[in-house]
């Protein structure tokens, strides 16, 4: 009883204790003894220590009386030299059917899928090769049990499928209609088998572009000022702002503060989040900001920000004579809105952020203005 | 090696069962579990010293059981000892069932067996006795170095030769994973086991490894012991050709190159701090493609799945698995790092995959190996008396060093904006006053996770006595196969270009040439005071609880000059650290009160006195030498 239990358990990869329950409910429901219960799940005489009757038999009778929720195709514990034969089986196949062996077992697996039958039977019919008679032989001289005639096993692992034949038990079936072995046809299946569920396929491609783009263009390149980071004075070593002024109470990060209120106040929706400007409202990119307020006149620019076009006193502005409003656009004065120091931060952030001047040459250029003086620059 | 060996594969199968390769696999996976006993119960020893630090000083065994020492002897019993003895076990069961050749060297592998947990114990034992080497996962110190390298050439040896007398012109993907990862663990453990590399190039060396490990040797051999397992215990399972594949070279390609995420800001090139941003991002396809191939291939047997006690595990560990990359994501990409790097969140990373998803894939494969073995069978209510604990545990520790990271991250950056805090002195107990809160429910979740494991364990020792049974071996079919010299060639040759990309290249490219700091402060004589102290620092594990690396950032306001690579010319690895459960001491010796020695020596001996908020182990099992050395060190640090 103990064998034939751990026998079974082996056979079918389940749990002792649970093929012992299964047994016993079977036994009682068949009206039949446990032993024969567990004799023929044990894969009739193929564990010759325990049993050393013969009797691939059984297996059919048992596998036909199943109920079927309790079925599933049998777990069919390949025979022990079955890595040989599917290779000679797959070559036969390959060599019958004129395809590249690789190709020959995806299209196996393709259409025992479509089929709901097993690889190896696909790629037997395929070769040509009785089923019964390719399954036995090989076998015969390996001690390893279980042909594909093991039998339909009660479900102590799953039991969801559906019940499916195993291939042993269909000798009787038809062969494949002809067609069936079509090359082309096969293949198309194999790819039908093969192609990954599309959200899936679309995340592999989303994930590394994401990550390329991240590394490429998202607040995480070695910029200063981005996500935190701080310049490093050369002398002291200190962390310092990117400006070069001490980090710490009373002095402030021009630039930092700068790109901030110009995001924060609303400059982006006139001239953009980039200074390309948005409409007829002028952009400050491709040196159009240093033509109208070039080197050494951040001043003139913190009073253009300050006046706007309602308050300057004069037609034109800057050092190209620029007509006031003459581009139809409209700009507030910030005067009353923002501090001195967030105007001439303001100015020095559009300076080096869109006109491309160099961040020593701005500070210098903004912090000889009234406010800027403060800042500690 | 013997005849028995030398046959063919007829009477080769029939040697399988007790007397063939079921004895290597009992006596790996007998280490291991001894393994995990020991590597778990320092784990909660080491998290229960943080959140009660007085706890063990009146112990006579407290000089073994400081943090600093105690976590590097459990991670190291865990990776080592349990987690690669287990793999071991793992792949010398399923490979000759699935390549249906027997094991190769069997004797060879007994012995190797036993060296490789007399060099895991020796260096466990070594760290505890305060000879760490420094470096994470490298602590073990020369000769247990050396012991594990050859130990894991013959296992990769063992493997590969296995594979080469079963005569299969192309192998399935479990068997490419074994093959790969026993190349992997031996590279890798090499790479990490080069002596004498001092500054960046040491660091560097000691990030590689770490990850490496993790990713090309556990974390592969586990996932092909999944596909084994689930081919053998659920019928019919049909796994995909494409993504098998895909998982397989991508997993290991992938993963070592997110080593520098331990070092964003840190004193490396910008280039360096890139790659993991790009290469943790894309782990993430990795991590997809295997768990979508497993959960494709289990479409409608989940009910399978529920009722095995070793696929519940195995879907246990998968769940912790799929976290992963998150946690590395959020280390990698310099917005998140720059909250999170050094708070408790970095910690979180060792519990999640160590003790979480590599224990669950690693039980797993043992309880099914055991049960088989001895023809005793897991009730399902064992399987769930094992990953509840152990998933809810992990998950609790892990959520409690993640909330407490965030908040701490997050004091940093408020506190440089309002000055509430200072990053030195008694102000920083502000910005561990989130981590302490949690420091007791971290070890709670622990220890639950330990109750699992406890569970696990005591079903696995009753399952040696069984005896074995014939197994058939497996002859699973898979969508996709391949020559087994394509994989261990790819195997090394993926491996050859992550060492050259994440640690020979940055090592070459960082700047090794000694600064103005490095040579005037740092740059101890031999046997000088200050040498022996920085000795006592990397062997009794300060690095893990205090930086010394100042970065460029607005969180390390305060701490002094910015940190370059040249400072670090003269130093072993561990001296950047990992994490600030106490204060970064890169210039500690410029500020009071650490720059007194005296005062040191005094915090060191009784730290509740001057700091009471302090969950600094008391340093009293040093002897006064070692104690005079140590502060005279840290008090340096200039």
């Amino acid at each position: 009883m103990e064998e034939l239990l751990a026998a079974a358990a082996q056979a079918m990869n389940a749990p002792v204790s649970m093929v012992e329950r299964s047994a016993e409910a079977r036994a009682k429901a068949e009206g039949a003894a446990i032993e024969d219960v567990l004799r023929a799940w044990s894969g009739g005489g193929d564990i010759v220590a325990i049993t050393p009757t013969p009797a691939p038999a059984p297996a059919p009778d048992v596998a036909v009386s199943e109920e079927p929720p309790e079925v599933v195709a049998a777990p069919v514990p390949a025979s022990s030299s079955a890595p040989m034969d599917e290779a000679a089986i797959v070559a036969a196949a390959a060599e019958k059917m004129g395809m590249p062996e690789s190709m020959v077992k995806r299209s196996a697996a393709a259409r025992a899928k479509a089929q709901g039958v097993e690889v190896d039977a696909v790629l037997m019919e395929w070769a040509g090769v009785d089923a019964s008679s390719a399954a036995a032989s090989p076998a015969a001289t390996a001690p390893g049990p279980a042909t594909p005639a093991a039998p339909a096993t009660p479900a102590p692992v799953v039991a969801t499928q559906p019940a499916v034949e195993a291939p042993a038990s269909s000798d009787e079936e038809e062969p494949p209609e002809p067609e069936d072995a079509d090359p082309l046809e096969s293949e198309q299946e194999a790819v039908a088998a093969g192609a990954l569920p599309r959200w899936l396929a679309a995340l592999f491609v989303f994930v590394p572009a994401f990550a390329i783009a991240y590394a490429l263009f998202l607040p995480n390149g070695p910029n200063c000022g981005d996500a935190g980071s701080l310049a490093v004075d050369p002398v002291t070593g200190l962390a310092v702002n990117c400006d070069g002024s001490a980090f710490g109470s009373g002095t402030v990060d021009l630039f930092a503060l700068g790109a901030e209120v110009y995001d924060g106040i609303g400059c982006t929706a006139c001239h953009g989040p980039a200074g390309g400007g948005v409409a007829s409202f002028p952009a400050f990119t491709g040196g159009a900001l240093l033509t109208t307020f070039p080197q050494d006149s951040c001043s003139a620019q913190i009073e253009w920000i300050g006046l706007g076009t309602l308050d300057w006193p004069d037609s034109t502005y800057g050092a190209n004579a620029k007509p006031v409003g003459g581009s139809g656009a409209v700009m507030p004065g910030f005067a009353g809105v923002l501090s001195s120091q967030e105007i001439a931060a303001v100015a020095l952030y559009e300076r080096v952020a869109f006109g491309g001047q160099d961040l020593e040459a701005a500070i210098t250029d903004c912090s000889g203005v009234p406010g800027a003086a403060a800042l500690g620059g | 090696m013997t005849a028995v060996e030398d046959t063919q594969p007829e009477s080769a199968i029939a040697a399988m069962g007790s007397d063939g390769s079921g004895s290597v696999v009992k006596l790996h996976a007998l280490l291991a579990l001894v393994f995990l006993f020991v590597g778990s119960v320092l784990l909660i020893i080491a998290y229960g010293g943080i959140a009660w630090p007085d706890s063990l000083q009146a112990s006579a065994a407290s000089e073994y059981l400081s943090f600093g020492r105690s976590l590097p002897m459990a991670l190291n019993a865990l990776v080592f000892g349990w987690l690669t003895l287990g793999l071991l076990a793992a792949s010398y069961h399923f490979l000759p069932r699935l390549v249906g050749a027997p094991l190769a060297f069997r004797r060879v592998a007994l012995g190797n067996a036993l060296v490789a947990a007399i060099g895991v114990g020796v260096g466990v034992v070594a760290i505890g006795s305060g000879a760490g080497a420094g470096g994470r996962l490298l602590e073990m110190p020369w000769y247990s170095d050396a012991v594990l390298a050859v130990s894991f050439l013959v296992s990769a040896v063992i493997v590969t030769t296995t594979v080469r007398r079963s005569d299969l012109a192309r192998v399935g993907v479990p068997v490419w994973y074994f093959i790969a990862a026993s190349w992997w663990l031996f590279l890798s453990y090499t790479v990490g086991a080069i002596p004498g590399l001092a500054g960046a190039p040491a660091e560097l060396q000691s990030a590689f490894t770490a990850t490496a490990v993790f990713g090309m040797w556990i974390a592969s051999a586990a996932i092909g012991g999944g596909y084994a397992l689930v081919a053998r215990l659920v019928p019919d399972v049909q796994f995909h050709p494409r993504l098998g594949r895909i998982g397989f070279w991508s997993l290991g390609s992938l993963w070592a190159w997110t080593a520098a995420r331990t070092l964003q800001y840190g004193p490396m090139g910008d280039w360096m701090e890139t790659v993991p941003v790009l290469f943790s991002s894309a782990l993430i396809v990795a991590v997809l493609a295997i768990t979508a191939d497993f959960a494709l291939a289990l479409r409608g047997k989940w009910d399978g799945v529920t009722r095995s006690m070793p696929l519940q595990l195995f879907a246990a560990g998968t769940l912790l698995f799929v976290l992963i990359p998150g946690h590395m994501v959020v280390q990698s990409l310099r917005s998140s790092s720059t909250v999170v790097r050094f708070t408790g969140w970095e910690m979180a990373f060792d519990l999640l995959a160590v003790m979480g998803a590599f224990t669950l894939w690693t039980a797993a494969l043992l309880a099914h190996i055991l049960a088989a073995q001895s023809g005793k069978g897991w009730s399902m209510r064992s399987g769930t008396l094992v990953s509840v604990p152990i998933v809810g545990g992990v998950m609790f520790a892990v959520g409690t060093r993640w909330v407490a990271g965030l908040q701490q991250g997050y004091t940093w950056l408020a506190g440089v904006e309002s000055s509430t805090y200072d990053n030195t002195g008694d102000g920083f107990f502000n910005t561990v006053a989130p981590l302490q809160g949690t420091d007791v429910l971290t070890a709670i979740g622990l220890a639950a996770a330990f109750a699992g494991v406890g569970v696990f364990l005591v079903g696995a020792f009753l399952r040696f006595g069984g005896s074995a049974t014939e197994e058939e071996p497996g002859a699973a079919t898979w969508p996709d196969d391949e020559r087994p010299v394509v994989v261990r060639r790819g195997a090394v040759a993926v491996f050859a270009l992550t060492v050259l990309a994440v640690f020979v290249f940055p090592a070459i490219d960082a700047d090794r040439e000694p600064t103005l700091l490095a040579d005037e402060s740092r740059d101890y004589p031999a046997d000088s005071i200050e040498s022996q102290g920085r000795d006592i620092y990397v062997a009794e594990g300060c690095w893990y609880c205090h930086t010394q690396q100042v970065r460029a950032i607005v969180t390390d306001i305060g701490l002094g000059p910015v940190s370059s690579s040249g400072d670090y010319a003269h130093d072993p690895a561990g001296i950047l650290g990992i994490a600030r459960i106490g204060p970064d001491l890169a210039h500690a010796g410029s500020r009071a009160p650490t720059d007194d020695s005296v005062w040191v020596q005094a915090h060191l001996s009784d730290p509740r006195v001057e700091r009471p908020w302090s969950t600094m182990p008391a340093y009293r099992h040093l002897t006064d030498t070692e104690l005079t050395a140590l502060a005279t060190y840290v008090a340096g640090l200039e």
